[in-house]
């Protein structure tokens, strides 16, 4: 055996050891894959249970077959029933639906004609995956139903008798940089921010320094505020330059509250960090701290509509992603820039951005504390 | 804090603790007491539980069972007012290298609560006392070893604390910055502070007030290097302690070890200090030795120093453990 060989296989046999000597390292390197195949392969890819307002202007027999119809597709769930479109409209802007679907007066009276009816669709065009999915399951409604009807009367015209008219709302040229951007910005910081904080605490104490500063008067408290503000600052500048680059760079609107869309981001950005700062407080080296940061990542990115609306989610997964912080951000953020959601609409969302950094800052010094005095 | 403690009675009351890392005891049911006014010098092999002794004393890590006073205070109930009063300068560099030494002295103050004149004032003084002045406006990083060290002294004294725990404060210094290094310690405490410090070196200890020996998590000694002379002079009862001059000192000391009349033989460079019991002479190891074929150039009678103490003690709890091994 050449010398060289042995000197590489040296190499490989030391780097083994480094692999296999930490488990929650060889755990990850040899399940990971899987990991990703049960995620990945679970989410629907046709969007499932998209809330739906039904905007039933005729209120006759046939009206409530179509909507049971619609309800047979599974792509849609009525949430809503009404009869005006301006509070379909509003369900949507405030969050509350994705798509509505208007059924028109005299739609009874035209199908008994057997005349063409329209029937409108306004799509929510904030999420780009759920309104083509949308889109295409309301063409796919309309062909079913014609060749129905064609099938029933063989004798008749021939002509198609439903004819779906399509609105993408809030993003009418469907352009992708509506789409992307506004979700962005709370998927960058989720995934920058939290390495900052997690590797800035866990550097103290791999370093050594942590020990030196608990000689002193700080408490635990001090010390991850301590830790946490300056990056609040430096989140709060790149929100700005962030907003500022959409707006005028990519002629994204702000449709709602700018002061809002700031306060509520800081509130997340502070999120975020408090969460970092958990997985900082507990970890003991930066291996320890890179495994979870990985999770946060892939989470981040397939787990809170980022990219796949929660709508393909299937149901087990609903409630991590409601439990995770950018999956509230992407939500508020294209509420407020595109639909021009207000405040009582978001609610839901502010109200946990209140809570978590609160709750996450306890959680912290608690581990902290933990992780200290052993 | 109690002021009065810090100048005279009992400063670290350590009451049979332990420390226990799995199955492993870092440091073992041990006990000792240090008045104030002193510098106290803990000297141990490396694992021997110098440091995770002196993170319990700071309140840094909590005893498996036992506890200890410290300033006053019970290390179990309440370590954050010990970290809060006391300073403690670890083996690791614990000071940032990114930022540069006024950077990290100025930090240091700031969080033990100075500000504006007084601040100045005290990094001035500190300063001008360490010899820093030329030094503070580079990196940590940049440092070499002795004023590293001196920059991590510089900001344990900042808060002036009563009492200072010091863990091989001159471990990877050179001699000459190691020496000067001491000269510091002896004027900060002949100025009132009170020093518990580790160390590995025999030389450092010699200069210590008092001198504990710590030795596979137990406490073997402690009391003034004279003290422990006189004990240990007095525990080779029977034998005496020789100086060899040797220019083959490891072969003829692994020699000596073989012979009926050593009790224990140490390398020392080029000489060899060996206990040797009294019903053999001088002359009758010199020609002993000639024979075997080693040379010896002298030999005369000393008084041992810390090491040979260590040395000796070590080798007496060994056998001592063995028999107690054997009667098992």
């Amino acid at each position: 055996m050449g010398l060289l060989w042995r000197m590489f296989l040296a190499i490989g046999k030391k780097e083994i050891i480094h692999a296999t000597r930490s488990k929650i390292m060889l755990i990850g390197v040899l399940t990971f894959q899987i990991f990703y195949l049960l995620l990945l392969g679970f989410i629907d890819m046709n969007a499932q249970n998209m809330p739906t307002v039904l905007v039933d202007q005729d209120l006759s027999t046939e009206s409530r077959e179509l909507m049971q119809k619609v309800e047979a597709t599974r792509t849609f769930r009525v949430k809503f029933l009404t009869t005006s479109i301006d509070q379909a409209r509003e369900h949507i802007r405030a969050g509350r639906a994705s798509v509505a679907i208007v059924i028109p007066p005299h739609y009874h009276r035209d199908r008994v004609a057997g005349g063409e009816v329209h029937i409108l669709a306004l799509v929510d065009g904030t999420d780009a995956v759920a309104s083509t999915q949308a889109l295409g399951a309301i063409e796919g409604l309309a062909a079913h139903i014609n060749i129905e009807s064609q099938r029933a009367n063989a004798n008749a015209t021939g002509g198609d008798v439903l004819v779906p008219r399509s609105v993408l709302l809030f993003n009418p040229e469907g352009r992708n940089a509506d789409f992307i951007l506004p979700g962005l910005l709370a998927f960058i910081i989720s995934v920058g921010f939290t390495i900052l904080i997690t590797m800035a605490i866990v550097r103290e104490r791999v370093d050594g320094t942590l020990d030196r500063l608990l000689m002193t008067p700080i408490s635990p408290t001090g010390l991850i505020l301590g830790k946490l503000a300056p990056y609040l600052v430096f989140g709060f500048v790149d929100t700005l330059l962030y907003m500022a680059a959409m707006r005028f760079g990519f002629g994204i609107p702000i449709r709602g509250s700018i002061v809002l869309l700031v306060v509520l981001n800081m509130l997340y950005t502070l999120t975020i960090l408090s969460f970092g700062a958990w997985i900082g407080a507990g970890a003991r080296n930066y291996d320890e701290a890179n495994m979870p940061m990985n999770l946060v990542q892939i989470a981040a990115t397939f787990l809170t509509g980022y990219i796949f609306p929660l709508s393909s989610l299937p149901k087990v997964l609903l409630p991590i992603a409601y439990l995770l912080p950018p999956t509230h951000m992407i939500e508020v953020t294209r509420g407020l820039c595109l639909r021009g959601a207000g405040f009582f609409d978001l609610l839901p969302h502010i109200l946990y951005l209140c809570v978590m950094p609160v709750l996450l800052i306890g959680l912290a010094v608690r581990r902290f504390n933990a992780a200290t005095q052993i | 804090m109690h002021p009065e403690i810090a100048r005279s009675g009992t400063i670290i009351d350590i009451q049979s603790i332990t420390r226990a890392f799995g199955a492993k005891k870092a440091v073992d049911d041990l006990s000792l007491r240090v008045e104030a006014g002193q510098v106290y010098g803990l000297v141990g092999p490396n694992g021997s539980g110098k440091t995770t002794l002196t993170k319990m004393l700071c309140g840094l890590v909590k005893p498996t069972s036992g506890t200890a006073f410290v300033m006053g205070h019970d290390i179990r109930v309440a370590p954050d007012k010990i970290r809060q009063t006391v300073g403690y300068m670890s083996q690791q560099f614990s000071l940032y290298n990114d930022l540069t030494a006024q950077e990290n002295i100025e930090f240091f103050a700031e969080v033990h609560g100075l500000y504006g004149a007084t601040m100045r004032n005290r990094i001035d003084e500190i300063v001008s006392m360490l010899g820093l002045g030329p030094y503070m406006k580079l990196m940590a990083a940049a440092l070499s070893g002795g004023w590293r060290q001196r920059l991590a002294l510089a900001t344990t004294i900042l808060h002036a604390p009563p009492l200072m725990f010091l863990d091989e404060p001159t471990a990877g210094v050179d001699p000459v910055a190691r020496r000067e290094l001491w000269d510091l310690l002896f004027d900060l405490a002949a100025a009132g502070s009170n020093i518990f410090m580790t160390t590995q070196y025999m030389d450092e200890a010699e200069r210590c007030n008092q001198v504990g020996y710590i030795y596979l998590s137990k406490l073997i000694v402690t009391g003034t290097p004279a003290d422990l002379k006189a004990r240990t002079v007095a525990s080779v009862a029977g034998a005496r302690f020789l100086a060899f001059d040797s220019n083959t000192s490891p072969a003829t000391a692994k020699w000596l070890r073989d012979q009926p009349f050593c009790r224990g033989a140490t390398v020392f460079g080029a000489a060899i200090h060996a206990v040797v019991s009294n019903d053999v002479g001088d002359d009758h190891v010199r020609r002993a030795a000639v024979r075997a074929g080693f040379s010896i150039s002298g030999i005369r009678t000393i008084e041992p120093t810390l090491e040979d103490v260590f040395v000796t003690l070590t080798k007496q709890l060994q056998a001592a453990n063995k028999a107690a091994e054997k009667k098992d």
